[in-house]
């Protein structure tokens, strides 16, 4: 669905996009993370042709951009940093100008399309009051809404969780998820490592430009070579694997340990009653935290 | 740094808008500078058919700017605008004694007419008609006769004894005209030389130069922006009729020079300053014409009323003459001189320099009251 | 897209509140004229001003003089400052632009929308002058109550009927249409230049004062025929009788050349540009 090459984005001296090859396959639900100032939204930008490219290719849903771009974006859903609407106009009347700025789409139907998207999103009820007068999360579901109006087989979200309260971020998800189901691609860029784990089945990590990390969720979280074990001894267990528990806390012990099957079998041997397994995997903020190397943000003292 | 695609994309643009502007720019330039072909008219013959272009029917859009920089003189503000400002004029010129001449303003318009029975007068300004019947034996120059083919005529007639040269040709309107220098003989005249440019068929001059002596930039140009020759719609000649609404007077001295020969007849010397008095037509009093060509200079009369303020504005700006109550404003090509004798103020103006003014002034001064 | 930018335009109320303002102007100009019966010397203040107290008919004419040389510019340049920028820092700009809306459309469409605003704002202010120069002035009847023929004067002196009032009148709103483009060109233009609406819209009013203040200038007159407000004034020219024709043609030619040079310069820049804040 996305591909890039080498796409290398210059702002002046700074190079906001390095050497970024993005993979994005029919399907996926793509998490793009990386701390603000990372290049996420430039690359999103790149994406949708309204920032060009200083060096690199880029293809999506199988055509160059920004060559072809106009050809794609009649099937890709998008929100780019933040929504932006008419303050001064309804949420319905906003969707029904863009709508009806953009081609395809016939006029009859538009109310009908409007209706669905703002009731996707959960604005169904929404009144005629002025865009201005919206709260931050009713603003960002408008975004939303506007990105579905025409059915996407691409969805691309840059923050799309933004300004929202927890149930609102589930909603959201939850309607993501659902229309990954139908078949649409999701790619969604955000800082927030949780929302990624909790919707992405591939991430990448951003850092200072570069694109770090891409892989399945799945396989970056290794295990970590260590065993959770929960017994209600563990005395008796700590003495049986002496000088191999890392960590003891309560009933809990994280030993270190390849293979929990013949570890289990170990202690069962030794008659420790074992009450709980597990194999410890890498989390995803680990993964983050090894790939990249200090927060933007953070200022260091001269040197 | 490498050029991407889209970089190459937007200098092409960028290349494109640039040429567009280079192209427009061109044109202005291309036929400001393109080069008018030599008429091939002998000097002698163009200014025989200037002489007579006079029947010439034309309409057109002409303009004339002075440089003479002339303070506004009481009473005659409308005629210093004309050689210190630019006039832009509109002309349909039937015959002699059929035409009208408008002189535009921003958001007005004086206009002239000028047929078999009297003259019309049109001002929106004021909101006046005014009719003008009989002759006007002196009056105050006006915008009519600026337009290139009077003011060319006119001096062409005045200066008949001074000789002329060929010009290159010019285009002027759209017409390549035929060019002719005229460069007087007289040492009192300020006038260096008068290039004319005319109409090599039918002589009508369509671009009026002066040049004072000592400059090399015309201080005068008149000249046609527009003009089509041939006979202009009969409606246009037509003036505007008197109703309601309107102001509406008759007069038969429109100016004040015309009302001060009206009232006060005086007795002009018969020669100042070794210039004799030109022969004054009939019912000529308060003004005379002395000396000849480019050179002659008019004296006129002034009552006190009149005189004490236009005497101290020309004070003011101008450079007072020793030895006699009076001062004058030398312009480079046009000079005014006043000078008070008794109650009466006499007004001299003439091409002329300031040598000729101060002996103007002394005779003036000594003239009998 | 042009018909969403219409619809846009008439659901701001901005739109109104400018046409509002343009049009109380010459309102008031006409309560003071009405109420004191002091015209303007002749020559002074603004053209036709002296000539409605005796006929109300012609005040639209006067309404255009009055709010021509500043309201309508000013009005023209900050819609037209806002036009691009002002949608990029509400962000809708990037929103329309992945609809996709073309971004030569995008600026084709701002554009007629601008005239489309300039004429709706001038025909607001043709009526309501017209009103009220008929309901203060009256048609025909002076201080004094003299009763005067319906015809307007022209600068020529000879009448102009009824019928060729509509048509001068309907000249001059062509014209002023055509003399605002120049400057909605040149704000458009700073408009994909810069992100802020208020600075696009200084610097257009900026090259319009420097025009203004150059045309009177005679040390300038080797430029003047070419500054963008040299021609403004003379759709004054078709209340001449026969009409002027030299300066509208001019006037209107410049304006075209601005509006091409210019929207060529918005366009190059805009293909091209990063939408980035």
């Amino acid at each position: 669905m996305i591909t890039t090459r080498d796409l290398t984005k210059r702002f002046g001296r700074t190079v906001a996009v390095d050497g970024v090859d993005l993979h994005v396959r029919e399907g996926d639900r793509y998490g793009l993370l990386g701390p603000n100032g990372s290049g996420k939204t430039t690359l999103v930008r790149m994406l949708l042709g309204l920032v060009f490219a200083t060096r690199g290719e880029i293809e999506v849903l199988g055509q160059p951009v920004p060559k072809r771009v106009r050809e794609v974006l009649p099937s890709i859903g998008a929100m780019v940093e933040g929504p932006g609407a008419y303050p001064n106009l309804s949420g319905r009347t906003n969707l029904a100008l863009f709508d009806a700025a953009g081609p395809g789409g016939s006029r009859r139907d538009r109310r009908k399309r409007v209706d669905e998207a703002l009731e996707r999103v959960g604005l169904a009820g929404i009144d005629r009051r002025p865009v201005r007068a919206y709260s931050l999360g009713m603003r960002q579901r408008l975004g939303l809404a506007g990105a579905l109006l025409r059915t996407p087989r691409l969805l691309i979200l840059d923050e799309p969780t933004n300004g929202l309260d927890p149930r609102g971020i589930r909603e959201i998800r939850d309607l993501l998820a659902e229309l990954n189901g139908e078949g649409a691609t999701v790619f969604l860029s955000s800082h927030l490592l949780a929302e990624v784990d909790a919707l992405c089945t591939r991430v990448g990590v951003m850092d200072r430009g570069r694109l770090v990390v891409q892989d399945e969720l799945d396989d970056l979280r290794t295990p970590t070579g260590r065993v959770t074990v929960g017994t209600p001894t563990p005395e008796r267990a700590l003495a049986l694997l002496d000088g191999r528990v890392e960590n003891h806390q309560g009933q809990f012990l994280t030993v270190r340990h390849d293979d929990p099957g013949t570890l289990n079998a170990e202690l069962v041997a030794a008659g420790v009653t074992v009450t709980a397994l597990a194999v410890e995997r890498r989390t995803l903020e680990q993964v983050v935290l090894d790939a990249t190397t200090t927060s933007a943000d953070r200022v260091e003292a001269g040197r | 740094m490498v050029r991407t695609v889209v970089a190459a994309q937007g200098l092409r643009r960028w290349a494109l808008v640039l040429g567009l502007v280079a192209v427009l720019a061109a044109v202005p330039v291309t036929i400001a500078v393109w080069p008018a072909p030599a008429a091939g008219v002998e000097p002698a013959t163009l200014r025989a058919r200037i002489a007579a272009s006079g029947a010439q029917a034309y309409h057109g859009y002409a303009q004339s700017t002075g440089l003479l920089g002339l303070p506004a003189l009481p009473n005659l503000a409308q005629v210093t605008a004309l050689a210190s400002g630019t006039t832009e004029m509109r002309t349909w010129y039937a015959a002699k004694d059929r035409w009208r001449v408008d002189v535009l303003g921003e958001g007005t318009e004086r206009d002239l007419y000028q047929t078999p029975q009297a003259q019309f007068v049109w001002d929106f300004g004021d909101n006046q008609l005014t009719r003008i019947e009989g002759d006007q034996p002196v009056r105050l120059p006006r915008a009519a006769d600026l337009t290139p083919p009077e003011l060319a005529r006119r001096i062409l007639t005045t200066a008949a004894g001074d000789r002329v040269e060929e010009l290159g040709g010019k285009r002027v309107a759209g017409v390549e005209a035929a060019g002719l220098r005229l460069i007087p003989a007289s040492a009192d005249t300020t006038v260096d030389h008068v290039d004319v440019w005319a109409d090599p068929g039918n002589g009508l001059p369509l671009q009026t130069e002066i040049t004072a002596k000592g400059g090399s930039r015309p201080v005068f140009v008149t000249r046609f922006l527009e003009i089509h020759f041939g006979a202009p719609d009969d409606a246009v000649l037509i003036p505007p009729a008197p109703r309601p609404g309107i102001g509406y007077t008759t007069t038969t001295a429109p100016d004040i020079l015309g009302a001060i020969n009206r009232r006060r007849p005086v007795a002009l010397p018969a020669a100042l300053a070794g210039l004799p008095r030109r022969d004054a037509i009939a019912g000529l009093s308060a003004a005379g014409v002395y000396g000849t060509g480019l050179s002659s200079v008019v004296v006129a009369a002034l009552p006190g009323r009149f005189g004490g303020p236009a005497y101290q504005q020309i004070e003011t700006y101008g450079q007072k003459i020793e030895g006699v109550d009076a001062a004058v404003i030398a312009t480079g090509l046009l000079s005014v001189l006043a000078v008070r004798a008794g109650n009466r103020t006499y007004l001299v103006a003439g091409l002329v320099g300031t040598p000729l003014m101060q002996r103007l002034a002394v005779g003036l001064a000594e003239a009998p009251g | 897209m042009i018909r969403v930018e219409l619809a846009k335009l008439f659901r701001r109320p901005r739109t109104y509140v400018i046409a509002g303002l343009l049009c109380a102007l010459p309102f008031t100009v006409a309560v003071f004229l009405a109420t004191t019966r002091i015209p303007p010397p002749p020559g002074q203040g603004g053209a036709f001003l002296s000539a409605v107290l005796s006929n109300g008919t012609l005040y639209p004419a006067a309404a255009m003089a009055l709010v021509l040389p500043v309201f309508l510019p000013v009005s023209v340049a900050v819609l037209a400052g806002d036009s691009v920028a002002g949608e990029a820092s509400t962000g809708t700009l990037r929103y329309l632009l992945i609809r996709p809306v073309g971004r030569s459309r995008l600026l084709v469409a701002k554009l007629v929308s601008l005239v489309t605003f300039v004429l709706f704002a001038i025909m607001t202010v043709l009526i309501t002058s017209y009103v009220t120069g008929l309901v203060l002035f009256g048609v025909g009847t002076s201080a004094a109550g003299v009763t005067l023929p319906p015809d307007v004067t022209s600068l020529s002196g000879v009448t102009i009927s009824p019928a060729g009032l509509v048509l001068r009148l309907l000249g001059t709103v062509a014209y002023i249409v055509i003399s605002m483009l120049g400057v909605a060109a040149i704000a458009l233009f700073l408009s994909t230049v810069t992100d802020s609406a208020l600075g696009a819209a200084m610097g257009a009013l900026a090259v319009l004062v420097t025009s203004q203040v150059l045309v009177t200038l005679d040390a300038a007159a080797a430029i003047r025929p070419y500054l963008p407000t040299r021609y403004w004034l003379a759709w004054v020219d078709f209340f001449r009788e026969p009409v002027l024709w030299r300066d509208i043609e001019r006037g209107a030619g410049i304006q075209l050349v601005y509006l091409v040079v210019l929207l060529g310069a918005a366009w190059a820049n805009f293909l091209t540009k990063d939408i980035a804040n």
